[in-house]
């Protein structure tokens, strides 16, 4: 053992814990880190105690400091609209025509994706079956998310929070990008970029959720998992019209083209439990029971009365 | 045969660091200076995690304290070398027949205030840094420009932060704190 003192191990492992939550730690920062905590027990210890500690830390989302909305971000702003380039009267104008409160409604329908600029120079895209209603004015940017899936990107304004309302739940974005979906009671966020908080309206069971984490909330609380920003960026190529599958199941599989297709498809068996992968166009699904069908010649296709389609394994058991 | 290292981790967080504010309360009572706790806890949890690496123990808060009673003989026996049995006897004893007190980390409620307490006692500046990193969710680069500060600054900030937001976590609690 060495004989550092409690106080300098400490501190390294501060020092090591708050690079690493700022993402400021290079390829041979985290060697050198990796060396230092594998060194000595004591090291990996006292690191773990306080990653552990930062991360109980989030709780204070719940304390009376209440985030602020005021903040202004440093996030490069989005591109303004054409009529702010003029300046003096024009930007004016443009500023006038953004007070006035607006509160439309956006819908898409069943295949579809709808791109939509608001109010306040943030912008999202409706996924198939998605119904929004919104309310902006100079005090508020909310939206409510009725149904379905959308993701957002929100311009950051130093005095007004963005708020998604979403079922029971809250999302209030800090200047950033993520998507919310509810289906089946439960409510997924994904954040691409920077941070949202998730609360139930009053501040009770606030979490913070990061770029690169997916947040799924139920009544059974709200769960947050690191997937990488490679893997939010996979979740959200709907906004291409793309599905994008890695190691799926049959099952997960149709229901996702289910969201987009009228004709719908259904896998029996066990055949729901093959995994698979790939990128798909949403609104091919022929295409893509063409595919799986010519790979694997013991997947059968049967058409339903409704125009449905069923695939299920020759070799499979009865049902 | 070695286990995976993650569930060593997670059992290490557990099981284990839950107990520290009975940890130290007793270590406290056995040792006569702040540093040689905060060393002697160190020396604990590294004895604990190495022994966990081959087998995690049944019991952790039993096993925990076996190895904190034998850390405290060692350390007796070899400072009272040169004092009589007698003495190092009975200090040895009164480790051996003390139990600590069932408590572990505060939860809930509890443990926000006290999260609370120990943001509002930071440093202006460190607080305030704290508050935007944790609570506002700001990135390290956006509150370095927001008080226009160096970005090392404000990720020295936050390892002090980390620091004293860690005592509030393991920290013994208010309720029971008039023993020491």
């Amino acid at each position: 053992m060495t004989n550092s003192k409690p106080d300098e191990i400490e501190a390294i492992a501060a020092a090591y814990v708050a690079s690493a939550d700022a993402g400021t730690l290079s390829e041979s920062d985290i060697v050198a880190r990796d060396a230092w905590l594998m060194s000595d027990a004591r090291h990996e210890t006292a690191h773990l105690r306080l990653v552990a500690a930062w991360q109980i830390a989030d709780m204070l989302t719940q304390s009376k400091f209440e985030p602020r909305a005021m903040i202004p971000s440093a996030l490069p702003p989005r591109k303004l609209s054409k009529f702010f380039i003029g300046g003096g009267a024009g930007a004016l104008f443009a500023m006038a025509v953004i007070l006035l409160p607006v509160n439309p409604r956006y819908s898409a329908g069943l295949g579809k994706q709808v791109a939509v600029n608001l109010p306040d120079g943030s912008s999202m895209t409706l996924n198939s079956e998605t119904e929004i209603s919104s309310q902006f004015d100079k005090k508020t940017r909310h939206l409510d998310l009725e149904k379905g899936e959308a993701y957002f990107r929100v311009n950051h304004d130093a005095a007004v929070p963005f708020i998604v309302k979403a079922g029971p739940y809250r999302v209030t974005a800090v200047g950033t990008a993520f998507s919310i979906r509810r289906y089946n009671e439960q409510l997924v966020v994904a954040v691409e970029q920077g941070t949202v908080r998730i609360d139930q309206g009053d501040g009770v069971h606030a979490r913070l959720i990061h770029a690169g984490a997916v947040s799924n909330a139920s009544a059974r609380g709200v769960s947050i998992t690191m997937i990488g920003s490679e893997k939010v960026k996979q979740n959200l190529a709907w906004r291409d019209g793309l599905l994008s599958f890695n190691q799926s199941s049959l099952a997960d599989i149709s229901a996702e083209f289910n969201r987009y297709n009228k004709k719908k498809i259904y896998v029996t068996g066990v055949l729901g439990q093959r995994r698979m992968g790939g990128v798909f166009k949403a609104t091919e699904m022929d295409a893509f029971v063409r595919l799986l069908t010519t790979t694997d010649r013991s997947i059968t296709v049967a058409t339903l009365p409704d125009g449905a389609i069923r695939l299920s394994q020759k070799s499979a058991p009865p049902q | 045969l070695r286990l995976p290292i993650s569930d060593v981790k997670t059992w290490f967080v557990n099981e284990v660091l839950v107990h520290e504010p009975d940890l130290v309360r007793f270590l406290r009572r056995k040792l006569p200076s702040f540093d040689e706790v905060e060393d002697v806890r160190q020396q604990i949890y590294a004895l604990i995690y190495n022994k966990s690496l081959t087998e995690i123990p049944d019991n952790a808060r039993f096993y925990l304290f076996a190895i904190a009673r034998n850390v405290l003989v060692d350390r007796i026996r070899i400072k009272n070398r040169s004092a009589s049995h007698l003495i190092a006897d009975y200090d040895i004893n009164s480790v051996l027949s003390e139990e600590p007190s069932p408590h572990t980390i505060a939860e809930g409620r509890e443990l926000i205030d006290r999260l609370e307490a120990s943001l509002a006692a930071l440093p202006d500046r460190c607080q305030e840094v704290v508050r935007l990193r944790k609570i506002d969710g700001l990135s390290q680069r956006e509150v370095a420009r927001l008080l226009e500060i160096s970005e090392s600054t404000v990720e020295k900030h936050v390892a002090t932060g980390i620091r004293r937001l860690a005592e509030a976590v393991y920290g013994a609690r208010q309720t029971i704190g008039l023993d020491e």
